[in-house]
Formats: C-alpha cells, sequence, structure tokens
C-alpha cells in the first residue's frame, strides 16, 4: 500500500528576484515499509520536496500547486497546528549535519523526551526511560551516560545516533532522512548506514533517504527517484536503474558513469556530465536537462517530456531513453 | 566552581589595589584645591591659617604617599574620608543618594530589560514586519539623541505643556506618608523613563540579534521537525540559547544599578550617586570622588565576576576551572 503520495507538487520560493521553483511538478510515492533513495544534484529540489511534506518552509516559501497524501489523507492542506501533530510522530526528520541539529543548551535526555512527552503523553520519568531505551536501540554503548549529555561532549557519529534515536521515538511510519552520513568519516557513515537498515528491518519503517551518493542509494533503497531542476526524471525498483532495465534517463547514466569504479585505470578520465545545474530563475526551454544531454535533439530543447511509464513501476521524463550500455 | 570563585576572588585583590592607586594619582593631579574651596568667604586676614586647618582636617597636609596609604588604610575599616564639600564623612554623605539611585535604577532595569527582552524576542520572530521596523526605528533614535535631550523633551511634554508631572527635584519634606510616596513615585516617573528609553533602545537590538541568530540555526529547524508548537520553539529552545550573548549585558545592567547616571540625575535634580559626584567633583572633593569611583570599580568587577559565573549556568559549554 501506498503510505506516501506526492502529485504534481510545486513549491517555490518568493524572493525579489521572482518565483524560485525549487520543486517543479515533483509525483513520487512511497510504500509501506520501504526505503525510497531520492538522488539528484545540490539544487535538484530533493530536500524541498522532503520539507514540504512536514511543510518546514522558510517564511517565502509556500506549495503553489499539487497535493501531498498520507495514509490516504491529503496532508498538505492542514494548517500549521495540524503539521505539528504529524511532525516527529507519524513522520520525523533527520538532518544533515548532526554537530549542528541538536540543541547545545539541552541535554540529549531533554531532547528526546521532548518529543515522548508531546507526542505520546508520556511524563518525565516514563520519558527519560524511553529515551535511554531508544538510545539503546540506536546501538550507543553507555546510554545511561549519553542520555544525561550535551551534545558537545559527543562525537558527529554519536549525535547522529541521537537524531536517528529521536527521530524515532515515536515510532514513526514514515522517516525522512536528508543526506544523513553526508557530514561523517566513511567508517562512521557506513556504521550509521548499517545501523538504519537493522531499524528498518525492526520497526517497519518507510524511509525517504535523501542523497546525493548513487553508492549509499544501491546500499539503502528499495526504490530510487533521480531529481533534476526540481522535478523527477526517472523513478524505478533500484535493480532497475543500476542494472535491469534496458532504458535509462540519459541523466541518470551520466551520474552512474561518473562513479569512479575499481577497475577504473589510472589516469584514465572519468564521464562527468558536462556543465552545472542551471540557474533556477533562468531555466531552459523544453526538456531541463536538454542543455547538457549529448543526445538532445531540437525537440529536447522546444517541448517538455512527460513522466512516461516505460515498464513496470519504471518512469523516465525523456523522448529518447538511452538504451544501456548502447551508443556510448 | 568553587576553586574557581575563590580564585576570581583573590585575583580581584591585586585588581582593586592598582586601579585604587591610578584612581589617587588621577585625582590628586586635578587642578584646584578642595582646601581653599572648602573656606571660601570670611575675613581675608584669617584666610592662609583657614586654609591650612582646612588642609589638616582633611589630611591634605601631609605627602601623597602617606594620604594614600592612610586612604587605604581607613578604607579597610570602613572609613572613606571626609567630605570636603559636606564636612561631614563621605559614608554620610553617599548614603542617602545611594538609596535613591538604587531605587531609581531599579525600576530603570526592570521595564528596559522586561520591554527589550519581549520586544527583542518579537521583533526577531516577526523580523521585517510593522512591529519589528516601528522598534528598529525607535532603537535608532534612542541610541543617537542625548541622554539629556530625551529627558528635557519628557519635561517639555509632560511637566510643562501638560502638566501632569513635577519637572524635577525630589519630594518635598513634611508631606504625610501617603502623599510623600505619590510625590516620591510622581518624581520619578521622568527620569525612570528617560533612562529606559536610553537602556532599552540598545538591549532591544541586543536580544533582536541575539535571537535572529539561533533562530536560523540547524537545531531551530529540529524542533520544528518534532512537531514543538512555535511558542515553545521560540522561548524555550531559542531563547535559552540567545541568552548567552544577552547574560553580559544584562548583568553589566545591575552593576549599573549602584552606579548612577550623572546626566540624568542632573538633568531632574535627583539626588543620587551620578548627582552627589558631579558635585564633588566640581568642588574637587577629593575623599568623596576617589572613593566613590573605587565604590564603582569595586561594583564593576563584582558584575563582571557575576556574569563569568553566569555563563556556565547558562552555557552548558561553558566549564570554570
Amino acid at each position: 500500500m501506498k503510505l506516501l503520495e506526492i502529485n504534481n507538487l510545486h513549491t517555490y520560493f518568493d524572493t525579489k528576484k521572482g518565483l524560485i521553483k525549487a520543486v517543479n511538478g515533483v509525483s513520487l510515492s512511497i510504500e509501506e515499509g520501504r526505503t525510497l533513495g531520492v538522488v539528484g544534484e545540490s539544487g535538484s529540489g530533493k530536500s524541498q520536496t522532503a520539507m514540504s511534506i512536514l511543510k518546514l518552509f522558510e517564511n517565502n516559501q509556500k506549495i503553489y500547486e499539487g497535493e501531498i497524501k498520507f495514509e490516504g489523507k491529503v496532508i498538505s492542506e492542514l494548517s500549521e497546528k495540524e503539521m505539528q501533530k504529524i511532525r516527529g510522530n507519524d513522520i520525523s526528520v533527520i538532518f544533515q549535519e548532526p554537530m549542528t541539529s541538536l540543541n547545545p543548551v539541552f541535554t540529549v535526555n531533554r531532547q528526546i523526551s521532548e518529543v515522548l512527552m508531546l507526542h505520546q503523553g508520556l511524563n518525565k520519568k516514563e520519558a527519560e526511560a524511553r529515551s535511554i531505551e531508544m538510545l539503546k536501540q540506536v546501538k550507543i554503548a553507555n546510554p545511561e551516560t549519553v542520555n544525561k549529555s550535551y551534545p558537545f561532549q559527543l562525537s558527529g557519529g554519536m549525535r547522529q545516533r541521537v537524531m536517528i534515536a529521536m527521530a524515532l521515538a515515536c515510532k514513526p511510519k514514515l522517516l525522512i532522512a536528508d543526506e544523513p552520513t553526508t557530514a561523517l568519516d566513511v567508517t562512521i557513515q557506513a556504521q550509521i548506514l548499517k545501523l538504519m537498515n537493522e531499524l528498518k528491518a525492526e520497526t517497519g519503517t518507510a524511509i525517504m533517504f535523501i542523497t546525493h551518493d548513487l553508492g549509499v542509494i544501491n546500499q539503502m533503497a528499495d526504490d530510487v527517484a533521480v531529481m533534476y531542476c526540481g522535478q523527477v526524471v526517472e523513478t524505478a525498483p533500484v535493480d532497475n536503474i543500476f542494472m535491469d532495465s534496458e532504458y535509462i534517463h540519459p541523466y541518470t547514466e551520466g551520474l552512474l558513469t561518473s562513479i569512479p569504479r575499481l577497475n577504473t585505470k589510472r589516469g584514465e578520465k572519468l564521464d562527468v556530465i558536462p556543465g552545472s545545474v542551471p540557474h533556477p530563475l533562468a531555466l531552459p526551454q523544453g526538456c531541463k536537462f536538454a542543455p547538457r544531454c549529448k543526445y538532445a535533439t531540437e525537440k529536447c530543447r522546444n517541448e517538455e517530456p512527460e513522466l512516461k511509464e516505460i515498464g513496470p513501476n519504471h518512469q523516465i521524463r525523456c523522448f529518447f531513453p538511452v538504451k544501456r550500455g548502447g551508443n556510448k | 566552581m568553587l576553586r574557581y570563585t575563590v580564585k576570581r576572588i583573590l585575583s580581584l585583590i591585586p585588581v582593586v589595589f592598582i586601579i585604587s592607586i591610578m584612581l589617587f594619582g588621577l585625582t590628586k593631579l586635578m587642578p584646584g584645591d578642595p582646601a581653599k574651596l572648602m573656606v571660601q568667604g570670611g575675613r581675608p586676614e584669617t584666610y592662609d591659617a583657614r586654609v591650612e586647618a582646612a588642609r589638616k582636617s582633611l589630611g591634605l597636609d601631609q605627602d601623597v604617599v602617606t594620604q594614600y596609604v592612610k586612604w587605604m588604610g581607613n578604607l579597610a575599616h570602613g572609613d572613606l574620608g571626609v567630605s570636603s564639600t559636606y564636612q561631614t564623612e563621605v559614608k554620610n554623605v553617599v548614603a542617602e543618594p545611594l538609596k535613591n539611585t538604587v531605587f531609581l535604577n531599579f525600576f530603570v532595569l526592570i521595564f528596559s530589560l522586561g520591554i527589550s527582552i519581549l520586544v527583542g524576542i518579537r521583533s526577531a520572530v516577526k523580523k521585517g514586519s510593522f512591529f519589528d521596523q516601528f522598534w528598529q526605528v525607535f532603537s535608532l533614535i534612542g541610541m543617537s539623541v542625548p541622554t539629556f535631550f530625551v529627558g528635557l523633551c519628557l519635561i517639555f511634554i509632560f511637566a510643562f505643556k501638560l502638566g501632569w508631572l513635577p519637572s524635577f527635584g525630589m519630594p518635598e519634606q513634611g508631606l504625610s506618608t501617603g502623599a510623600y510616596i505619590t510625590s516620591w513615585f510622581r518624581h520619578l516617573i521622568l527620569p525612570v523613563t528617560t533612562l529606559t528609553v536610553i537602556q532599552l533602545a540598545g538591549t532591544m537590538r541586543y536580544v533582536r540579534n541575539a535571537m535572529l541568530e539561533v533562530l536560523s540555526q540547524d537545531f531551530i529547524r529540529t524542533a520544528r521537525s518534532k512537531g514543538l508548537s512555535q511558542k515553545v520553539i521560540v522561548y524555550s529552545h531559542a531563547f535559552r540559547n540567545a541568552l548567552i550573548p544577552v547574560v553580559t549585558i544584562v548583568i553589566t545592567q545591575i552593576g549599573m544599578l549602584f552606579s548612577g547616571s550623572m546626566i540624568t540625575e542632573t538633568v531632574f535634580q535627583w539626588n543620587g550617586l551620578g548627582f552627589i559626584l558631579l558635585k564633588g567633583l566640581q568642588k574637587r572633593d577629593l575623599w568623596l570622588v576617589v572613593s566613590m569611583n573605587l565604590f564603582y570599580v569595586v561594583i564593576y568587577l563584582i558584575s563582571n565576576f557575576i556574569a563569568d559565573i553566569t555563563y556556565a549556568l547558562v552555557d552548558p559549554r561553558v566549564k570554570l576551572d
């Protein structure tokens, strides 16, 4: 069953220079208990899509069009008060920066207990016990000590574990992980990813995993959505993207071929996608990727392609999907 | 913490000692002779003798070093010396004004802090709104206009034009207790308002900036993502962090409780410490001036010390060792 469904979502920033279309017609869905990996370059709108789900907006930001359904209920129309009941309870978030995402002047206990007392109606004592339990669950070796600590006394990896414990405290149905390991060392990153997979198996929480790292996607995700310029350009089960599918989006191909591999020879140049993401205030006409696409034709530059089904659960926004391993 | 406290207090002793030498030296360097100013008038033929006698009574006939040592020695016994202006002990001269000053500044502190915290927080939360812009302009004016000007404006409006309040001075003697207290407060309103406006202008901006800084931090977004209400986020998560820079300014203002403000007290003829100090300076009242200044120094050092300790209380990252 679909836990979360986003239909034609448009989230814009109203700035002095004009509307910035951070999310420009995103449609995607997350199945119960599955992990959706959202991948894309910086500025592709992946974080803004995630923030739209909980309406964690800046003052000048709002949803202009489209809807978000959670458990079959439209939540994109809810008031701030109603959203507060969902945040941290049904849907919670872990952020990229563990070093700065915890309040420096409150203890871990206070920060975890807070959600429990707010959403589950626990009293202080119960919340504290539960907080220690949560820290145990995220494999913190000395949960009692950590529970009493302030964030500055913990390392980055530990803080991210605390963030995860806090996010999972109320047993949410959906966990949004916004590049949760980007700021961590590679070894810590591996530990955290492993932990998240274990917790997912234990709790059955669905995860929206945002990253720009395809390697991480391969490790974490069941399904993948590739984003470019505020749009989903391809969505498919993870194996389709990495191996099975005959056709893929040229942008996905670009992302895949730009990963260094073990058999890449010394001195051999990596394939890179030429150019850079267009400025959000000067988006190209037609296909947004056309200016950087080596397969682009006149049609691509004039008309905008729709997201089209090309296989089971596999959709691509492209007139001419690339045959894998084809004319390279 | 205890070790730190003891260490800090001990380290204050040499500081006070050195500053006392500087203060004494500077005050002695002032031109003018308190003894001469003390014996003005009278018969000219006894003038020299009277100056000599005054000098002796003030202890100014000895050499500078002896004067200093005696002064410090007396201070240790709580003896602040004799005022040449009032011809009585400094202790007695400052007792009443000290009370008046603390009284005045107590209200200023309560109002300026209370208003600036409320307004500062709201301005930061509603940055760019009419509310914010109004108070920003207010603060700009309050910070650029001199104190005496604000005082004179208030006198002009509320005392001279509207006639609601006394323009300056202290309550008259010989009133019944009830009338005396009413009169006291009526005299208090304008100086309190003047000082509050001036204090408020700066403190408010300080609170606002501290809050703005905190509100843009990642952990505020985390707090929102947890489903906390705006109220909890602003007044608990954010303000608790903004408190750290705000504490410094608050503590220095507590020091101000005692220091009095020369200008406002003079404009309103409020018999406070600042008023007395100005009079003392005009009369070259050595012991009054030097003892009062040393008192200010001690107050200042103590409030700094309290600020340091308060840091450790509001910010767990600060450890005092």
